[in-house]
């Protein structure tokens, strides 16, 4: 009996000391595996390694180049410029009101009454004060833009601004101007609009003197500009208000949105040539570059700078001594999109790809060095079929009448865009 | 983690094959982290030679490798094994590297041995092995300088080395009488490096970092044979031989260099005419330099040789069982160098081995102070504490 007793309580002991053993030596294994590998104070001289080097090219990668002009679109320019400046930049602006009332509550009643006689009739331009321009007296001009001749024609609707349409006017000092301008506008002129049942479509033109005003055309997708009167005599009753709006037969509503406000150029940025690149500029442009990068660098290399080499031009247009932030895109298209202003149009902003914008002054010249070092690092990882490509515009792009200039492709070998890569090719360096 | 389940498997095993199963457990353990180290004076070349002795033979630096059944270095030692064995060990290194006025410092886990040996009839015994052959891994932090458009610009450069060569081995060993023992075995040299490489500019706006990770496999084949010779009683002697194959590198299924597995030769005498003591010497001879067609030029494998003498002794009983004790001394010649120099080192070692649960199990501890040294050079040292534990059960 004894022996019996004791082998049946042997076994368990055995078995259980045999899984103690195996866990303590998990244990010890799991605990050991605090590892540090971390040296290198004895290299290089304990450290032997093959040759690493870092190698620097600057290529004419550049494939196609191109500038594009008229951006932005009409109706998505948060602002509109309104300049005469003869020597550089003369434009106008066009604010429409098609959709004119006829009758008004008096003070929020619900009797709507009908409008006969009108008094101190106002157009409210509200400014961006960062564009202003001038420190001598000019005058703004209102005239009626208003025909029924094809006004989408800019030549047309530049004839209509005519002493005998002018309907309002205000002298003023750019420099001293505010947040806003007041403009009194004839009263009869829009009374007789009123009764009629037509609209009333003014043409904004600065004279008198060098001046530049920069209106907002929109603010939250609605015309900011808006025209306002008293529906009576009576001063008790709150002037009316209205905001621009325009009804184009069968138009879009982006068509739509873009007459409402817009401007017109009569004085801008010079088109350029085959040798010239354009960034910003009245009306504004973008310039457009695709890339062909040689598979040595894109397949077997890590790359660790890129740059590309612009030389500026020297810019006479606009505000050339002001400081032009040049902000990069990316085009994101395949090439199933073809058409280059579309391609643009669809181009991300820059700090997608963590390009950061550059600051350029117009008048500058020289070579200009924009890193693009993230950009050139995600084509490796692009689909073939999205062509390897950078664009440029200005910030507020269509609101500032100053331009970058850049040689082209076409220009002389050492004054094209050029794109400089420093990378280190891959080896197999695994095997010691 | 998968081996989480595995490693606190329930230690309330009932049935027979429960105890498989955990010792599955602490062999998946063990192989998940199998990360391996090597130093700089050490990690030269593929690395760093672990040898691929137990715990037992590291307690004696080695000397006992040649007819220890737990080692697969002679496969004859397995010619007449009474029992099925499974061990596996773990050895961590405490490595200081001096180099002019500074010491670094660096740790690594190392698990050098798994085997399993089990008995068939007539004095046949088998066994399977996975051990260490070249240890590299190893990271390094250091600082450069790059030139461009004639400015200077620092950097900071890491170097992340992780992989082994590994030694999967099948042996079979037979005793053909009281005098007599022989054995041969198969190898397959496998394992990997994977070396990751970052470099960061100082310059970060317009540079951007490196992060580039390269692979390369290896692949290669050897015969190993042993023989144990009882001259008289309470003294043998031991040979074995390890005739190497090729050996190839390959990065993505192409092979990109060749080489060979090195020979190996290996001589000891064993005493063990004293109860309860055992004394051995070696020596031990290993061509190296087969395997230069493997690496670069930059890699100077020289051939090696390294002796070995050790003890092993009764010492006190613990709950009825004795304990023993063991200490052990060996010369060795690194395989790699630098600008035509060698490194050497020597170890000494001291060791214990604890029976637990009767037979069924048992434990061993090693301690081993290892110091190398660049030949002709007292500008670069190297020391290194060796811990072992390695636990042997006899289910």
């Amino acid at each position: 009996m004894p022996e019996r007793f004791s082998t049946a309580l042997l076994v368990p002991r055995l078995r259980a000391r045999i899984v103690v053993l195996a866990l303590i030596a998990c244990g010890v294994v799991i605990a050991a595996c605090t590892e540090s590998f971390d040296g290198g104070t004895a290299c290089p001289s304990l450290c032997p390694a093959k040759p690493n080097a870092f190698r620097d090219t600057t290529i004419e990668a550049v494939v196609l180049d191109t500038s594009v002009s008229g951006f932005p679109s009409l109706g998505l320019s948060p602002t509109i410029l309104i300049a005469n400046r003869p020597d550089t930049l003369v434009t106008r602006g066009v604010i429409r009101f098609d959709v004119l009332p006829t009758v008004f509550n008096a003070n929020g009643s619900t009797t709507a009454t009908e409008i006969t006689a009108i008094d101190s009739v106002y157009l409210r331009l509200p400014l961006d004060s960062t564009g202003r321009r001038g420190t001598l007296p000019v005058t703004l001009n209102v005239f009626d833009v208003d025909t029924v001749v094809n006004d989408s024609v800019t030549s047309v609707v530049r004839g209509l601004f005519r002493a005998d349409r002018r309907i309002g006017s205000v002298t003023f000092v750019p420099s001293l101007t505010g947040d806003s301008l007041r403009i009194p506008l004839s009263a009869s002129a829009l009374l007789k609009k009123i009764s009629a049942n037509s609209r009333l479509r003014v043409g904004l033109q600065i004279t008198g003197g060098s001046g530049q005003l920069r209106a907002v055309a929109f603010v939250a997708g609605i015309g900011a500009p808006s025209l306002s009167f008293e529906p009576t005599s009576d001063t008790t009753i709150n002037p009316v208000t209205v905001s621009p709006s325009t009804s184009i037969a069968e138009a879009t509503s982006d068509l739509q949105l873009a007459y409402q406000v817009y401007g017109i150029v009569d004085l801008g940025s010079r088109p350029p040539d085959a040798t010239t690149l354009i960034v910003g500029g009245y009306p504004a442009y973008r310039s457009y570059l695709r890339f062909a990068l040689p598979a040595r660098i894109t397949d077997s290399a890590t790359i660790v700078r890129a740059e590309v080499l612009l030389t500026q031009r020297r810019s006479s247009f606009g505000n050339v001594a002001d400081t032009v932030i040049i902000v990069p895109l990316v085009p994101t298209s395949t090439n199933v999109v073809s058409d280059l202003r579309r391609i643009l149009d669809l181009a991300a902003d820059g700090s997608f790809a963590s390009l950061d914008s550059t600051r350029l002054v117009p008048r500058d010249s020289g070579l200009r060095v924009l890193n693009v070092l993230s950009l050139v690092r995600s084509w490796p990882a692009l689909s073939s079929t999205v062509p390897r490509a950078l664009a440029f515009r200005i910030n507020n792009e269509g609101a500032q009448p100053a331009e970058l200039r850049f040689f082209s492709s076409e220009a002389a070998a050492s004054l094209r865009p050029r794109l400089r890569i420093t990378y280190l090719p891959r080896s197999e360096f695994a095997i010691p | 983690m998968s081996y989480s389940t595995g490693c606190f498997t329930s230690p309330r095993a009932r049935r027979p094959d429960r105890r498989w199963r955990i010792v599955a457990a602490a062999f998946t353990c063990i192989a998940s982290a199998s990360a391996e180290a090597q130093g700089t004076l050490s990690g030269l070349g593929f690395g760093y030679p672990v040898g691929g002795t137990s715990t037992r033979a590291a307690g004696t630096a080695g000397a006992f490798g040649q007819f220890d059944v737990l080692s697969p270095v002679n496969p004859a030692a397995l010619g007449g094994l009474s029992r099925t064995l499974i061990t596996v060990q773990t050895e961590p290194e405490f490595r200081t590297l001096q180099t002019g006025g500074t010491k670094e410092r660096t740790t690594a886990e190392r698990v050098p041995l798994l085997l399993v040996a089990f008995p068939v009839r007539n004095g046949f015994g088998i066994a399977l092995s996975a051990s260490t052959f070249l240890d590299r891994s190893y990271s390094t932090s250091t600082t450069g300088t790059f030139v461009i458009d004639g400015n200077t610009l620092s950097t900071a450069d890491q170097s992340d080395v992780r992989g082994s060569i590994g030694d999967l081995r099948a042996a079979v060993g037979w005793r053909m009488n009281s005098r007599v023992r022989v054995g041969a075995g198969g190898h397959l040299f496998t394992g990997d490096n994977v070396v990751v490489r970052s470099r960061t500019f100082s310059d970060t706006l317009k540079f951007g970092n490196v992060l580039d990770s390269s692979r390369v496999t290896y692949f290669g084949t050897a015969l190993s044979l042993g023989g144990e010779l009882q001259i008289v009683k309470g003294l043998a002697a031991l040979a074995s031989f390890r005739s190497g194959g090729s050996l190839e590198s390959r990065i993505r299924d192409t092979v990109r260099t060749r080489g060979n597995v090195p020979d190996r030769l290996g001589l000891a005498l064993r005493y063990d005419g004293i109860l309860g003591s055992t004394f051995a010497v070696g020596i031990e001879q290993q061509s190296w330099s087969k395997m230069r067609g493997l690496g670069s030029d930059l890699v100077q494998a020289h051939d090696g040789t390294n002796w070995h003498a050790g003890a092993e002794v009764a010492g006190p009983k613990v709950r009825g069982s004795a304990m023993q004790l063991r200490v052990g001394f060996a010369k060795n010649q690194l395989p790699f160098g630098i600008d035509g120099r060698t490194v050497s080192e020597s170890r000494v070692s001291g060791g214990l081995g604890l029976p637990i649960a009767f037979e069924r199990a048992s434990m061993d501890f090693s301690l081993q102070r290892a110091n190398r040294s660049l030949s002709g050079s007292s500008a670069s040292k190297e020391s290194a504490w060796m811990l072992g534990f390695g636990i042997q059960v006899r289910p």
